[in-house]
């Protein structure tokens, strides 16, 4: 019963909005939220109780979850040790940046200064650094050590260029990326996405002009950034890194934690271009001819996201942003916002509509 | 000057240095914790244990051959004489010590003046050598030396002179030094001598005392003990340890890694050390020999392991190393159990090509000699290799090796005269309810098409084929049976004119209801249709002419004629048409059903147009003509054209799996279904060939998308062979050099033992030592109709039975094998069996005559003739041979018109047609030895003693008079 709810949950769509929902709560953008946030009590997870009941949860249903055959053969596969580690690593760190963070934030609250601002910056190099950096290599290389009499290496059959394997799996720190495949086309998901995360993670110190919590850990003062920043990290890249381990099975269909992965299963999957439910079940004709009226529609929708959508939040959610950036700083970074929000909305256009391109125009190889 | 650092006041750290110590240790003390684990797991493997136990295997085996080797030498009377001897010698030896010493002191004072004149001879030919060069470089007047050629010449003569004196005092002290040294050890030639001879007897005990030394604990010297120690240990056994890999590398075996073609390595001998010994046969695995050391593995075998390895064969992994990766294959669920157990087995998936279980480990022989129609020694592969041509898989399934193989059913083009739409009807539905022992496999009533549904639309099916079958059967005339035929008469002729070969009779498979074929054996007498209810099943008049030419009714037939006369054909009838099952014909056929064929129609019609279309065009249809267009469709649906002659099918493709490199076939590529069974390639045959509709089970399918493959009803002993058989189908590797090698000789062999596969010659005649299939039913015969007792009747047997064909290459010239293929003659005319009629085509006829020959070695296509010239004395001498007096031919052997004096059983062949029929040399080796020729022949062997007193008793002579004298009887 309980592994047929959680397979059930593991459906995307429901596991991402939980976690989309989850998310703003839990590391809110704004100040409303955050306030939200205080009253919900939700900020003790950063504490040392907080973090025991968050990963003995985490624990427990892992525990759990390897009593189950086909979790225990997903999760202990040699290739997925380092994203099993990766689910409780993650998270770990997350909670002891968030639980220093917390700490100096109420530290500001009752006036006192950060946590950090009491040390004297001094460094000592030795032997203190330099020692504790040779205990940290030695401990380290017994690890991996340990780690390589317990897990052999995993080599695979001679590899046959007319046999792919299914399902067919990217390396895992690339996972993310093989996700956004499903939804977008390879140019997109392969080459113009990539690029835009590596040109927002350089644009980061030009955009972020907030001189607030710096130096320290802390949160209340940037949470508009660390919010946004860890959406993208959390939610779009190791949670997609997680989804494209465990749950991605044969033929890249969904499978729940606790379902086998059977070869042959079939799902619907009858995917629908923007224009043709505007030309056909909407107008009930046909597809017209002229490529641009075509995707008339689906040219819009984007200029209008890329052209409208970013003056509209400067007039309301993000205007003291917008006045605080300026133009061109504004553009900048809401052109890159968009372009990260443009998964998720993708994403969801995909589990509820079946959309599968906004504009489709094979004709030229170019589908958005 | 350099500043001293000052040394951090304590509170300034952020660590207690302390504590950063205490993990320090810790850490170093985990690190060298894991580097050990890590050694212990390297130099912990696997393997060496095997080797560890194999050593005191070994010990044991060699303790015990020295044992007995030194209890035979202990009552070695010679070896005792020789022990005796070195003793004596000694002591002798000992006796002479004064003069031994006093010889010995001679050699080294000897020795010392030779090493002083020698030393002086060598400096004085490299002085000679170096005078000579100067003086040919004075002589040349090189340039810029300006040497002064008499000086030169004078010294080259000096020098040539010392030289003389020189090697004339080297030579006479080396005379010296020999002469002293024979003396010395002419003390001791008698010791020597002794010794050699001991040692001689003793040298096999010796070799085995040697290796015990090497490697017993008992045995060896501490210093040995120690070494083998040492060189074991981690690092250190890099150079010449006693535990190693051991391997093979096969450079033309390759291995097919997709990418790249590599050779075989098989290590496999690092655990099988045993493997080559024949004195471990036996022993438990890993550490016993291989089981047919004969023909595998040791090196005088046809396979020694140094050129096919293991992995070839076996399949499995051969680089690796240990159990589990060398991807040994259990062969039933307790040996699964118990390698999970002992040798913590799992199944490992990464390997294409794992190794074969034991019972399907004959699959191995195919891939090399896909050529042949059966392997010497592979049993259960040639069982399953007869069962696929038995049951004509190839037909639907195309198999290279069997593409020259015959439709395997009987024509239907003139179906309506032979049989009612009645019987048709329910033979179709359910061969086995009329014959358990048929090879017509059951395609209805099957786990996929039994639901009432599925069995209503089969009735509809069948009688729908049969429509198409009898409207599309032409006329097939036949002559009336002129004779009224005996029933009883009949029964004895077939019993003994040679049917029993190919079929068995009612009474043999009466109340039987599953296959008996256990061997490739039964199989021959199953090669035809048994007999059962014939009565019901067909009319006289189709009986008598199918007996009379039975290629007149199916062309492509292999039923011979026996050359019957309308006498004996009309009794055989009368005594077959006696079987009949009325209870099978009277079984109720159900009557068209409209609805249904509609259906069935519209399922075909919409597989080619659209929906609509479909219906108009069924609209458009009569009742038959839908009837007859469904049924051509469903022949065309189940295949019944690939082993049936049907009009309207000409040149259609099979509908099945190729099945030529099935063996290699991608285990994805299997359909397991919902069928919980162990996901190998064997498993998904023997699951298929069980029940082949099973891999429908709970898949929710259209009539037209079940499985089509019908039921062969087979035992699970031929379930097997067929698996084996199967798993051998792979596509031959042209690379292969180790392919049986495609010499004309083989290629004839190949040729022809397919050539008797097809006319099941095996069933009469033993070829190749396999076959004579009849001679139990010869015994029978006797038994029943000649009055002998069951002893007898056994005893006699093969007296009554067709020849023996060994040696046939070797024995009939081919020019007389020819014409007798055409039209048998009798040889041996108190055989009741007949050589059959077969109406073969030159080019078979060929065929077996360039097999026999090439099985022989024999002269081919042309042979030798010998023109019998023969002196009157010489014809005495052959006619005094010949009677009582000598040989007493004619005892057994006829000649022309006059039969030998006793029973049949004793009569031996006609001498008239020696002549025409054997080979001249084939005559002279058979009366010098003809056991060696045909063991257990009753032809006496009267050489090497000859006929005393003829030809003065030149036994060469005589064959020759004998020979020729025989090749003059025949002609006129």
């Amino acid at each position: 019963m309980l592994k047929q709810f959680f397979n059930w949950v593991s459906n995307p769509a429901i596991l991402f909005s939980i976690f989309i929902v989850g998310f703003f709560f839990i590391f809110p953008p704004g100040a409303k939220l955050y306030r939200l946030n205080r009253r919900l009590k939700l900020d003790m997870l950063w504490t040392p109780a907080g973090g025991i009941v968050f990963f003995s949860l985490l624990a427990i249903f892992f525990l759990w979850g390897i009593t189950d055959e086909n979790f225990r053969l997903i999760v202990f596969k040699p290739d997925n040790i380092p994203i099993t580690a990766l689910l409780f690593l993650v998270p770990f760190f997350l909670w002891y940046s968030m639980k220093q963070a917390r700490d100096n934030d109420l530290r500001a609250e009752k006036g006192e200064p950060p946590r950090e601002a009491l040390d004297n910056e001094k460094v000592l190099v030795w032997p203190d650094l330099v020692y504790v950096e040779f205990i940290c290599l030695i401990l380290s290389m017994a690890l991996m050590i340990v780690w390589s009499l317990f897990l052999k290496a995993p080599l695979e059959e001679p590899a046959n260029p007319t046999v792919s394997p299914n399902p067919s799996k990217a390396p895992w720190y690339f996972l993310g990326l093989q996700e956004m495949l499903v939804y977008y086309d390879p140019w997109l998901a392969g080459v113009v996405l990539p690029t835009l995360i590596i040109v927002g993670l350089v644009a980061i110190p030009y955009m972020d002009i907030n001189p607030g919590g710096q130096g320290f850990y802390s949160y209340r003062p940037r949470m508009k950034s660390i919010s946004i920043f860890l959406f993208g990290f959390v939610v779009l890249w190791i949670f997609l890194i997680l989804v494209g381990t465990f749950l991605r099975g044969p033929n890249w269909n969904f499978f729940g934690p606790f379902e086998f992965w059977d070869p042959n299963k079939r799902e619907v999957l009858n995917n629908v271009n923007l224009s043709e439910y505007v030309y056909i079940f909407l107008l009930r004709t046909g597809l017209p001819k002229n490529i641009l009226v075509r995707e008339l529609f689906g040219i819009l929708l984007i200029l209008g996201y890329f052209a409208i959508v970013p003056g509209l939040l400067a007039q309301t959610v993000f205007k003291r942003l917008f006045q605080r950036l300026g133009v061109v700083r504004y553009s900048f970074f809401i052109v890159l916002l968009l372009m990260g929000l443009a998964l998720p909305i993708k994403m969801y256009t995909r589990w509820l509509f079946n959309l599968k391109y906004i504009v489709s125009i094979p004709e030229y190889f170019l589908n958005v | 000057m350099a500043v001293r650092p000052q040394t951090p006041q304590p509170e300034e750290r952020h660590y207690k240095i302390g504590t950063l110590n205490k993990w320090f240790a810790i850490g170093s003390i985990v690190l060298l914790i894991t580097i050990i684990a890590g050694f212990a797991q390297d130099y912990g493997r696997e393997w060496k244990r095997w080797q560890r136990e194999f050593r005191g295997i070994d010990q044991r085996a060699t303790r015990a051959a020295y044992d007995q080797m030194a209890a035979e030498m202990e009552g070695n009377a010679d070896l005792a004489r020789a022990r005796e001897q070195v003793a004596a010698a000694e002591e002798s030896l000992t006796a002479r010590q004064d003069d031994v010493a006093a010889a010995g002191r001679d050699v080294d004072r000897l020795k010392a003046r030779f090493d002083i004149v020698n030393s002086r001879f060598q400096n004085v030919k490299a002085e000679l050598e170096r005078a000579r060069y100067r003086d040919e470089q004075a002589s040349a007047n090189v340039e810029g030396l300006a040497l002064n050629s008499e000086r030169t010449a004078r010294d080259l003569e000096r020098w040539e002179s010392e030289f003389a004196g020189a090697s004339v005092a080297q030579e006479e002290a080396q005379l010296a030094l020999d002469q002293a040294q024979a003396a010395l050890t002419a003390f001791q030639d008698d010791v020597r001598a002794a010794m050699r001879t001991r040692d001689q007897l003793s040298r096999e005990a010796n070799l085995l005392m040697r290796r015990l030394t090497r490697m017993d604990p008992e045995f060896s010297p501490i210093g040995v003990k120690v070494a083998n120690v040492i060189r074991d240990l981690p690092i250190l056994d890099l150079a010449q340890p006693t535990l190693k890999v051991n391997q093979v590398v096969l450079p033309d075996i390759k291995e097919n890694l997709n990418f790249a073609q590599v050779p075989r390595v098989d290590r496999c001998v690092t655990c099988h050390l045993g493997v080559e010994r024949a004195d471990l046969e036996g022993v438990e695995n890993p550490h016993g020999a291989h089981p047919r050391l004969a023909l595998f593995v040791a090196s005088d075998s046809p396979h020694p392991l140094e050129e096919f390895g293991c992995t070839s064969c076996h399949g499995g992994r051969g680089r690796a190393t240990d159990f589990y990766g060398t991807v040994h294959v259990p062969d039933s669920s307790d040996q699964e159990h118990d390698w999970e157990e002992r040798l913590g087995w799992k199944e490992y998936h990464l390997w294409e090509e794992p190794m074969h279980p034991l019972r399907y480990a004959e699959a191995g022989c195919y891939q090399c000699h896909s050529g042949q129609t059966q392997v010497r020694g592979a049993d259960k592969l040639n069982y399953g290799l007869a069962l696929i041509e038995q049951a004509g898989c190839y037909s639907c399934h195309q198999i290279d090796s069997f593409e020259r193989s015959l439709q395997r059913g009987p024509s239907l083009r003139h179906v309506a005269d032979k049989i009612t739409p009645e019987f048709a009807f329910q033979w179709i539905k359910d061969p086995a309810a009329f014959r358990a022992q048929t090879w017509m496999p059951s395609y209805f009533g099957q786990s996929n098409n039994s639901d009432p549904e599925s069995a209503a639309r089969s009735e509809q099916e069948v009688r729908a084929m049969v429509s198409y079958l009898f409207a599309n059967s032409t006329a097939y005339p036949m002559a009336s049976i002129p004779v009224a035929g005996n029933a009883g008469r009949g029964e004895e002729l077939v019993a003994s004119v040679g049917c029993m070969a190919c079929h068995q009779s009612p009474e043999e498979t009466a109340g039987s209801n599953t296959r008996t074929a256990a061997s490739i054996q039964d199989l021959r007498r199953q090669f035809g249709p048994n007999f059962q209810g014939l009565g019901s099943k067909t009319s006289a008049q189709w009986v008598y002419n199918w007996l009379k030419d039975p290629s007149s009714y199916h062309p492509g037939t292999r039923m011979p004629s026996l050359r019957l006369t309308d006498q004996e054909a009309a009794d055989i009838t009368a005594y077959l048409m006696g079987s009949t099952d009325s209870a099978f014909v009277n079984r109720p056929v159900p009557g068209v059903d409209e609805a249904i064929i509609d259906q069935i129609a519209l399922d075909f019609l919409s597989n080619t147009a659209p929906m609509i279309t479909a219906r108009e065009q069924l609209s458009g249809m009569s009742r038959s003509e839908k009837l007859e267009y469904t049924g051509e469709r469903l022949i065309g649906q189940y295949g019944c054209y690939a082993c049936h002659d049907i009009a309207g099918f000409e040149g259609t493709q099979p509908i099945g799996t190729e099945l030529t490199d099935i063996g290699r076939k991608a285990l994805h590529q299997f359909d397991y279904g919902f069928v919980d069974i162990e996901h190998s390639r064997t498993s998904w045959w023997t699951a298929k060939l069980t029940d082949p509709r099973i891999f429908d089970t709970h898949r929710d399918l259209s009539s037209m998308l079940k499985s089509r493959m019908p039921n062969f009803r087979f035992t699970d002993l031929q379930v097997e062979a067929v698996v084996t058989a199967l798993a051998g189908f792979v596509e031959t590797d042209p690379d292969n050099t180790l392919i049986v090698p495609r010499t004309p000789r083989n290629l004839r062999i190949e040729q022809g033992q397919h050539l008797v596969r097809q006319m099941n010659c095996q069933g009469c005649h033993v070829i190749e030592g396999d076959g004579g299939a009849v001679v139990e039913r010869v015994a029978d015969w006797l038994e029943r109709f000649e009055g002998r007792d069951a002893a007898d009747a056994a005893a006699l047997a093969a007296s009554f039975s067709p020849p023996n064909l060994l040696g046939e290459g070797h024995k009939v010239r081919t020019d007389w094998l020819f014409a007798f293929f055409h039209e048998p003659s009798p040889i041996r005319p108190w055989l009741r069996m007949r050589m059959p009629s077969y109406g073969m085509t030159a080019e078979e006829r060929n065929g077996l005559i360039a097999y026999f020959t090439a099985l022989d070695e024999a002269d081919y296509p042309f042979a030798e003739v010998v023109q019998p010239d023969l002196t009157q004395d010489e014809l005495n001498a052959a006619l005094t041979m010949f009677s009582p007096q000598y040989f007493n031919c004619t005892t057994c052997h006829i000649q022309g018109d006059q039969f030998p004096p006793g029973t049949p059983d004793r009569w031996a062949p006609d001498f008239a047609l020696a002549a025409e029929r054997l080979r001249p040399e084939w005559i002279v080796d058979w009366l010098a030895d003809p056991q060696s020729l045909m063991p257990g022949t009753r032809m006496p062997a009267f050489y090497p003693l000859g006929a005393p007193g003829i030809l003065n008793d030149d036994t060469d002579h005589q064959l020759e008079v004998l020979r020729d004298y025989l090749l003059t009887l025949g002609t006129p």
